[in-house]
C-alpha cells in the first residue's frame, strides 16, 4: 500500500510539473472521445464524421475553456439530426438551449458533468457518474447529471428509430415532432435512471459527509446497492427492460471508481483518528480529527567522490579586466623564452591510475576537511 | 539588485490578473445593486425566452391530447395553469440569479481590494526606490 501512496506522491509531483501539458491532454482526449460518440452514434452526416474533422475540432477545443467542447458538442448533434429532419433537430436545439439556459448560464464550470454522463453511457459505465459525483461534487451535480441523460437518451432513441423517421419524410413533420418529444420524455428507461441518479448522488454524498470511519467506501458501496435496487424496483414496476449484467457490472464499476477517488482525494489514516470534546460560553463540541496519509518520496541521492565542484552562483566577470590580463600574458610569453615540447608519455595506464588515486585522495582530503584542518594549522 | 519582495508581489498580482482578475474587475466596476440588477434582468430575459421554448416542446408532445379536449373552460385552465408556472419558474431562476450574483458580487470585491492593497505596496516599493 504505501508504494501506491509513493507513486500517487509521484504522479502528483508529475502533474505539478507538466499541468498545463497534461490538462490539454485529458481536454484533447474527452473532446475527441465526445466527438468520436456523437459522430459514432449519430454519423448521418458524412463531411462531419470524418475523423480528421473530428481530431482537428478536437486540437482546437483542447486549447479553449471546456464549456466550448460542450458546445461544440450539442452543435455536432443537431448538424448531424438535421440529415435525417428539421423537424427533429429544431426539437433537439431546442432541448439544448433550455439546458443553456436553466442551468450551464449558472455554473458553466460543471457543464463538463453533462459531456461525461453521456460518456458513461455509451462506455457502459453509466453508475459510476452518480458516485463519483456524489464523492467528489456536490448536491447541485443533480442537474447536468440529469441534462446528460436527456441528452443520451435523445440520441439513442434516433439512433434506434432512423428508419421509421427517415421514412415519414417531411409530411409528418409534425407527426415526428410528437413522437420524438413523447418518446424522448415519457421513456420509462429514462426516467427511471433520472430518479436512480438522483437518489444515488444525494445518498453517497449525505454518506460520504458523516463522521464514521470509512465514510467514502460506506458511500460508495451504499450508492451502489442502491442504485441496483432502485433501477432493478424501477424497471419491474414500470416493465422497462434492463440488462441486469450490466447493472451489477455497472455497479461493481461505481464501486472500484470510488476507490480510487478515495485513495486519490481522500487518503485518511482511521487508525490515527482522533476524538475531541470540548466547549465553550454557547457550545459542546465534539471534534472528530482524522490524519491525511502523506508519504515522503524517497529522493535518490548520487555522491561522485571524484566529481568537480561546480559553483552554484553566478559570476559576473569584467570583460575589461579580463582583456588587460590577456595583454599582460601575452607580454610576458613574449619576453620568456618559448620551453622545449616534452615527449607524450607511453605509459599511459600507469598515468591514468595515479590520476585517479591523486583525485581520489584529494576528494577524501577534502569531506574529511583535511585541507581545512591544514590551512588553519 | 533584484527585489525579492517586490518580484513576489508583481508574479502574485500578474497571475490573479491573467486569471480571476479580468472578471473580477469587470464585476466591481459595477455598485453590487447595479450589478444584481442587471443580472436579474438578463436572467428575466432568458428564462421568459427558455418557458416559451419550454411551451413549444409542451405544445408539441401533447398536440393530439389538446385538440381533443379543445373548450373555453380547458383553454382558461390550462392558461391559468402557464401563467401559474411561468410565475413560479421566474421566482425561482430571480432568486437563485439574485444569491449567485450577490456572492460573485461580494467574493470579486474582496478580490479586488487585496489586488488594490497590494497595488499600493508595490507604489510604497517604488517610491522608496526612488528616493
Amino acid at each position: 500500500m504505501d508504494n501506491l501512496y509513493v507513486l500517487k506522491e509521484q504522479i502528483q509531483q508529475l502533474y505539478a510539473k507538466h499541468a498545463k501539458a497534461v490538462d490539454k491532454g485529458i481536454q484533447f482526449i474527452l473532446a475527441l472521445l465526445t466527438f468520436y460518440m456523437v459522430n459514432h452514434n449519430l454519423g448521418f452526416m458524412g463531411l462531419l464524421s470524418n475523423p480528421l474533422i473530428t481530431l482537428g475540432l478536437s486540437v482546437i477545443c483542447a486549447f479553449l475553456p471546456t464549456i466550448v467542447t460542450v458546445l461544440a458538442a450539442a452543435l455536432l448533434v443537431v448538424a448531424h439530426m438535421t440529415a435525417v429532419s428539421l423537424g427533429i433537430a429544431a426539437v433537439t436545439g431546442i432541448v439544448f438551449v433550455l439546458m443553456f439556459i436553466f442551468y450551464i448560464r449558472f455554473s458553466p464550470k460543471t457543464a463538463v458533468v453533462v459531456l461525461l454522463t453521456a460518456l458513461a453511457f455509451m462506455l457502459k459505465i453509466p453508475y459510476v457518474i452518480p458516485v463519483a459525483f456524489g464523492l467528489v461534487g456536490t448536491p447541485v451535480c443533480v442537474v447536468p447529471i440529469v441534462c446528460g441523460t436527456i441528452a443520451w437518451f435523445m440520441i439513442e432513441y434516433v439512433e434506434g428509430a432512423l428508419s421509421s423517421l427517415k421514412e415519414a419524410g417531411s409530411e409528418g413533420m409534425i407527426n415526428q415532432i410528437t413522437v420524438y418529444v413523447k418518446q424522448t420524455f415519457q421513456n420509462k428507461e429514462m426516467l427511471v435512471m433520472i430518479l436512480a441518479f438522483v437518489i444515488v448522488l444525494l445518498l453517497v454524498y449525505q454518506v460520504r459527509r458523516m463522521s464514521v470511519n470509512h465514510a467514502w467506501k460506506i458511500a460508495a458501496a451504499s450508492g451502489a446497492a442502491a442504485g441496483i435496487v432502485i433501477v432493478a424496483a424501477g424497471s419491474v414496476v414500470l416493465g422497462v427492460k434492463l440488462s441486469y449484467v450490466e447493472l451489477i457490472l455497472g455497479s461493481v464499476a461505481a464501486v472500484a471508481a470510488g476507490l480510487i477517488l478515495e485513495f486519490l482525494f481522500f487518503a485518511v489514516d482511521y487508525s490515527r483518528s482522533e476524538s475531541v470534546q470540548y466547549e465553550d460560553d454557547e457550545y459542546y463540541y465534539y471534534v472528530k480529527a482524522v490524519p491525511k496519509i502523506a508519504v515522503a518520496v524517497p529522493e535518490k541521492t548520487v555522491k561522485r567522490i571524484n566529481g568537480r565542484e561546480v559553483s552554484q552562483e553566478t559570476e559576473i566577470i569584467d570583460a575589461a579586466q579580463i582583456r588587460k590580463k590577456a595583454e599582460q600574458a601575452d607580454e610576458e610569453a613574449e619576453k620568456k623564452p618559448r620551453p622545449r615540447k616534452r615527449a607524450p608519455q607511453t605509459k599511459g595506464g600507469k598515468i591514468s591510475g595515479n590520476t585517479e588515486h591523486l583525485l581520489l585522495t584529494r576528494s577524501l582530503r577534502r569531506d574529511l576537511h583535511l585541507d581545512d584542518e591544514g590551512v588553519n594549522e | 539588485m533584484v527585489d525579492k519582495r517586490k518580484i513576489r508581489l508583481m508574479t502574485r498580482m500578474a497571475m490573479y490578473e491573467q486569471a480571476e482578475g479580468r472578471e473580477d474587475l469587470k464585476v466591481s466596476a459595477y455598485y453590487r445593486k447595479d450589478y444584481v440588477s442587471m443580472k436579474m434582468v438578463v436572467t428575466f430575459l432568458w428564462t421568459t425566452v427558455g418557458f416559451g421554448f419550454a411551451m413549444l416542446l409542451v405544445l408539441a408532445g401533447g398536440m393530439s391530447t389538446w385538440m381533443e379536449h379543445f373548450d373555453l373552460t380547458f383553454l382558461f385552465v390550462l392558461a391559468a395553469a402557464v401563467i401559474a408556472i411561468y410565475l413560479a419558474l421566474l421566482t425561482i431562476t430571480l432568486t437563485v440569479t439574485a444569491r449567485i450574483a450577490n456572492k460573485k458580487h461580494r467574493d470579486s470585491r474582496m478580490r479586488v481590494k487585496r489586488y488594490n492593497h497590494n497595488l499600493l505596496r508595490l507604489i510604497k516599493i517604488y517610491e522608496r526606490e526612488r528616493q
